[in-house]
């Protein structure tokens, strides 16, 4: 709802693309909301239908672990559903379901213990999503996610969840600190580090 | 920043293509469903706790209420002599009295007895100066109850009165 309300004329033609997207999608997604929050079962599962893959993806990155992330993939979409009268419109729907998200996943790895450091070939993440079909995407697909995985695991919670949400699920910075709960400039710092890290670990020169 | 900006578009696109797999609303349906059950079971858990609060509640007023009557105020010194504050000797009393009033001990001869010879309980502290002095004396002489007394003293008031007596006896003779 934020980032629509600024003045697209001066900014590049894929930039208001992207904001226009973002329009009909929030257009659609209060709609949908509206309805799910009178219990209409269908808009229900239509919102969940669009989210779910989104929550898991998150989910994976947060927690490294595929069966762990489809429950906390499933406790989100239980809780979103539960909680939808509290939704107020001040954000994004998508941006309130990626708190509830995050929320989810620090409880997860609190009753977890300590953090686990997984190995990505047993967890099951390289084959999680492949429905392609050919091989060498299947290949191609499985190493670029298990080297994102590495990349990521390096970085703190904090910093992989404003990675995550700020460059991968490109929400603004104002959004993603709302789904933090925290201020834009905490965001910005934790983001500033780190990218510094992920730079070092690729080799990059700045 | 060309190599990081290809990175990033490389990893976006790897997490682009994650998925869940399933129907994620068939998933939780079943779940849903619970959770709409468990409201009943939930509210009798509830009402069981709040039963349990009170009962506990109750029992903390009663056992409060007890104990404070039984040590209020300035009723907590022991009565003049007697080992007892004024409220234990008061239960003490009734549970006596209560005793007595009983329908089936009417006839004994207790009450009798409580008349002629009332026991008497009495603190080595209480009273009146005087009449603390007076007890410790008797105290004392008890506690030497049985035993002999000194031979000094014993020596001199025989020879005084030896000295006293055989002059005399002297005198009679005489």
């Amino acid at each position: 709802m934020n980032g629509t309300c600024t003045d697209n004329s001066q900014k590049p033609s894929n930039l208001r693309l992207v904001n226009e997207t973002t329009k009909v999608e929030t257009r659609v997604d209060s709609q949908l909301v509206a309805r799910a929050i009178e219990n209409d079962r269908g808009a229900i599962g239509e919102l969940v239908r669009m989210h779910q893959d989104m929550w898991y993806r998150f989910c994976v990155l947060q927690l490294h672990d595929d069966e762990l992330a489809k429950d906390a993939t499933q406790e989100t979409a239980l809780r979103v559903v539960k909680d939808l009268h509290l939704f107020r419109g001040e954000s994004q729907f998508r941006t309130w379901s990626f708190g509830i998200a995050l929320n989810v996943c620090r409880e997860f790895k609190r009753k977890r213990g300590k953090y686990v450091t997984l190995d990505i070939e047993q967890s099951g993440l390289g084959e999680m999503s492949c429905h392609d079909g050919e091989a060498v995407q299947k290949i191609t697909h499985r190493e670029s996610v298990n080297e994102m995985m590495r990349m990521l695991e390096s970085l703190t919670d904090r910093q992989r969840e404003a990675v995550v949400l700020r460059h991968l699920e490109e929400l603004p910075t104002e959004e993603a600190a709302a789904a933090m709960n925290c201020a834009v400039g905490t965001v910005k710092a934790t983001l500033s580090q780190a990218l510094k890290r992920l730079r070092e670990l690729m080799g990059v020169k700045q | 920043m060309n190599d990081e900006h290809q990175s990033i578009e490389k990893f976006k696109e790897a997490y682009q293509s994650i998925r869940y797999e399933g129907d994620l609303m068939a998933d939780i349906e079943e779940r849903l469903n619970k959770r709409d059950d468990a409201k009943p079971i939930k509210f009798m858990q509830y009402v069981r706790w709040g039963g349990i609060a009170a009962m506990i509640t109750v029992g903390v007023l009663v056992f409060d209420a007890v104990f404070n009557s039984r040590a209020e105020g300035p009723t907590a010194q022991p009565v003049d002599g007697t080992t007892m504050t004024a409220n234990q000797g008061k239960s003490y009393t009734k549970i006596r009295t209560g005793v007595i009033d009983l329908p089936w001990y009417q006839g004994s001869n207790i009450e009798k007895k409580e008349n002629q010879s009332r026991p008497i309980y009495m603190s080595l502290n209480s009273g009146t100066r005087k009449e603390k002095i007076e007890r410790k004396g008797r105290v004392k002489l008890l506690s030497l109850g049985g035993r002999k007394p000194l031979r000094k003293t014993l020596l001199s008031t025989s020879t005084r009165k030896t000295s006293n007596n055989k002059p005399a006896e002297k005198e009679s003779l005489l």
